[in-house]
């Protein structure tokens, strides 16, 4: 199976919100990451069908997905990002309803509602109503909404806000463990939500594909870029001002920063192997 | 398909606002359903008794039904137990030439001026009035003859005045000369028709607040983005949601009928479906229909009428983001008829108006109204009833209207 964003461009007035952006999707679980407004969420919502690009187009298996309609949506899960939900529905009608329009039979349907609420941890307050749920509930009712007709192609943007770590490293988990065989993108600003899931990574920036890899050859980018260096706690705020700071820790009577700079920032830097967080912060320095 | 609706169906019901509405719209229709228009409590002996008394009168107007209860008047107005004392009387003849009457006039004066009070204000005395007043049945049917084939000569051009006319005079020449009208007791059968007037109020209002929210919801909570990428999100969803909101009008609407029918009929009886319609006051219907066959067609026109109503409603709701704004705009646009008296204005503007609210969708949901005159369109050369035209117009209307609905929400685009 193949997804193919081919020159995907949305326009509004004088704003590109996604520029010509191409990519190739196989089976495996893709992290795109971006600064709000980098236009994630306009991305996703075309490769959803519901909203119409200004030119390009979204391609499964070299087929127009708005010419396979219903046939491609058979195959979709998608959690937007805000998902919204019906306070006075209990999350058993709300995954009963989804599971109807996402076409199952009713005992295959409840089988499977169940099956996921129990994943997400919500079968025992099934009959609760949804407006009484905290955010973490209703973010993880979302991701088994998302998951009812076991889709091949699962989109998720910003499925962990709202969770806790410990929420957040499950989701992780049901992630990984239902991706065999699909094409999973998730959108996020918690790089460790992709960090060690995702088979690739891709850096969205101003509308536009910036830079993509798999998720162990990322940060080969700015492989030179990253600087570990102890300094004095008087030189800190002057080192904040002037470099990109990732990490700042007490050591004793010094300051130990990371820091991501194409500079060598001081003749007692050392060069460090680059993470994620540190590339996301070299690409996104300005919206910092 | 069948589990969408039932889902729709509950999004629109379970929310408390809506469950609050019905028992209120429920009872306040039960309510008037038991007041009479002075607005007390309707007394079942009151009814017994007029029932009782009307039922003596029942019958077909004819010439021998007619001299009977002119000589019954007579003889009650001749009556000398039934009249005021010598001088009582010379009081109200002196009173009658203060006011500025002629002698001849006070002197000509028959003995209704002279009745004692009890049986002016008596029941037996008023039935017969009213018998005596359904008597000139024919008469009035031949005045309106004249009288609207006079009008429509006068006012419309060439062909069509006379072909306006000539209908108008056919179809009241047909109650005035062949038509036989028939008396009797339908006190059930007007309280119906009255009923009727609510419908806006009961049956409108009620649409207006449960189905505006059926699209304009989606948008406001955010749901539309996980409606439209499902399966079913751009077909089987939007027919679900048509659907469930005519299943909820139509089952709201049959829901007030059958209340109304069930208590009237508990309260007032049915007698009287056979009697004739027209009061040559308010009601001046062309049609030789009677009471029953005029429930029939102003049932089937309000039908047609909460159908119109709830695809503006759709219309509405699909083209709004906002689920206030949809309520607000609904309850302007199709309650206002109703609510606020459009000014007389003269004119080709006059006249549009007029033409315009009969095709207001809550002027169908009453209907009553559509029947109580003549009304027609030349088209093509012939002449076309009002009444057949409404009701298809606002059929081929909500069509379209569903049409554009479905169409509208299946291309919406998730923007924000």
């Amino acid at each position: 199976m193949e997804l193919k964003i081919n020159k995907l461009t949305k326009q509004y007035g004088n704003k590109i919100a996604v520029d010509r952006f191409s990519v190739t999707f196989t089976e495996g679980i893709n992290g795109l990451l971006g600064a709000n407004g980098s236009g994630k969420t306009t991305l996703m919502r075309m490769m959803c069908d519901i909203l119409r690009p200004t030119s390009g187009e979204v391609l499964l298996d070299g087929v127009n997905i708005t010419t396979l309609d219903e046939a491609y949506r058979e195959l979709l899960g998608y959690l937007p990002q805000n998902f919204g939900y019906y306070p006075d529905f209990s999350a058993w009608d709300f995954m009963l309803y989804f599971s109807s329009l996402k076409g199952l039979p009713r005992l295959t349907a409840e089988n499977r509602c169940k099956e996921l609420l129990n994943m997400v941890g919500l079968y025992e307050v099934r009959k609760k109503k949804i407006k009484t749920y905290s955010g973490g509930m209703r973010q993880r009712l979302g991701i088994a909404q998302a998951l009812i007709n076991d889709p091949k192609i699962l989109i998720l943007d910003e499925p962990t806000v709202g969770l806790d770590p410990k929420e957040r490293a499950k989701f992780r988990n049901i992630i990984s463990e239902n991706s065999t065989g699909k094409i999973v993108l998730l959108s996020t600003h918690i790089v460790s939500d992709v960090e060690y899931i995702a088979d690739r990574i891709m850096i969205m920036k101003e509308g536009q594909l910036s830079q993509q890899a798999t998720t162990d050859r990322i940060c080969d980018s700015i492989k030179d870029f990253v600087w570990s260096l102890q300094v004095a706690p008087n030189d800190v705020d002057s080192y904040n001002s002037n470099f990109i700071v990732s990490n700042l820790k007490h050591s004793g009577e010094q300051v130990e920063l990371r820091i991501v700079s194409e500079e060598r920032p001081s003749e007692k830097a050392v060069n460090v192997s680059p993470n994620l967080e540190d590339l996301y912060l070299y690409h996104f320095k300005g919206e910092v | 398909m069948i589990t969408i609706i039932q889902y729709e169906l509950k999004k629109m019901l379970i929310q408390p606002l809506s469950l609050m509405l019905i028992l209120i719209l429920l009872a306040v229709n039960g309510i008037v359903l038991l007041f009479n228009s002075e607005g007390s409590i309707v007394s079942r002996q009151d009814i017994e008794m007029q029932r009782a008394e009307q039922s003596q009168y029942a019958g077909a107007i004819n010439e021998n039904w007619t001299t009977s209860i002119t000589e019954k008047l007579k003889s009650l107005k001749e009556n000398p137990d039934n009249l005021i004392s010598k001088d009582e009387k010379i009081k109200v003849q002196q009173g009658y030439l203060q006011r500025g009457y002629t002698q001849e006039y006070v002197d000509k004066m028959d003995n209704t001026n002279f009745l004692k009070p009890e049986i002016l204000n008596s029941l037996s005395y008023n039935i017969l009035l009213d018998a005596k007043y359904s008597s000139e049945f024919y008469d009035y049917a031949q005045q309106f003859s004249d009288m609207q084939g006079e009008l429509y000569r006068r006012e419309g051009d060439g062909k069509k005045g006379e072909a306006l006319a000539s209908k108008a005079e056919a179809m009241y020449g047909y109650l005035a000369q062949d038509y036989i009208a028939h008396y009797g007791y339908n006190l059930g059968w007007l309280k119906l028709s009255f009923m009727q007037s609510l419908m806006p109020f009961i049956v409108g209002l009620f649409l207006i607040v449960t189905i505006s929210t059926i699209f304009s919801k989606e948008y406001s909570q955010k749901t539309d983005s996980l409606l439209l990428s499902t399966k079913y999100g751009k077909s089987r969803l939007i027919y679900a949601k048509l659907g469930a909101s005519f299943i909820l009008a139509i089952g709201f609407w049959i829901t007030i009928q059958g209340m109304n029918l069930l208590v009237t009929a508990g309260l007032f009886g049915l007698q009287g479906a056979e009697t004739y319609v027209q009061d040559w006051l308010f009601n001046n219907s062309p049609f030789a229909i009677p009471q029953l066959t005029n429930y029939i067609a102003v049932r089937i026109v309000s039908l047609i009428g909460v159908i119109f109503l709830t695809s503006i409603i759709i219309l509405i709701s699909v083209k709004s983001k906002s689920s206030f704004l949809t309520t607000v705009i609904s309850t302007i646009l199709l309650l206002f008829p109703v609510v606020i008296s459009i000014p007389n204005v003269g004119g080709i503007v006059g006249r549009f108006i007029s033409e315009a609210m009969l095709f207001m969708p809550v002027r169908l949901l009453i209907a009553t109204d559509y029947f109580t005159f003549f009304r027609g369109y030349y088209i093509v050369g012939k002449v076309v009833l009002m009444q057949w035209v409404v009701p298809m117009v606002a059929i081929l209307l909500s069509i379209l209207v569903v049409s554009i609905a479905f169409k509208t929400f299946k291309r919406h685009q998730v923007e924000n």
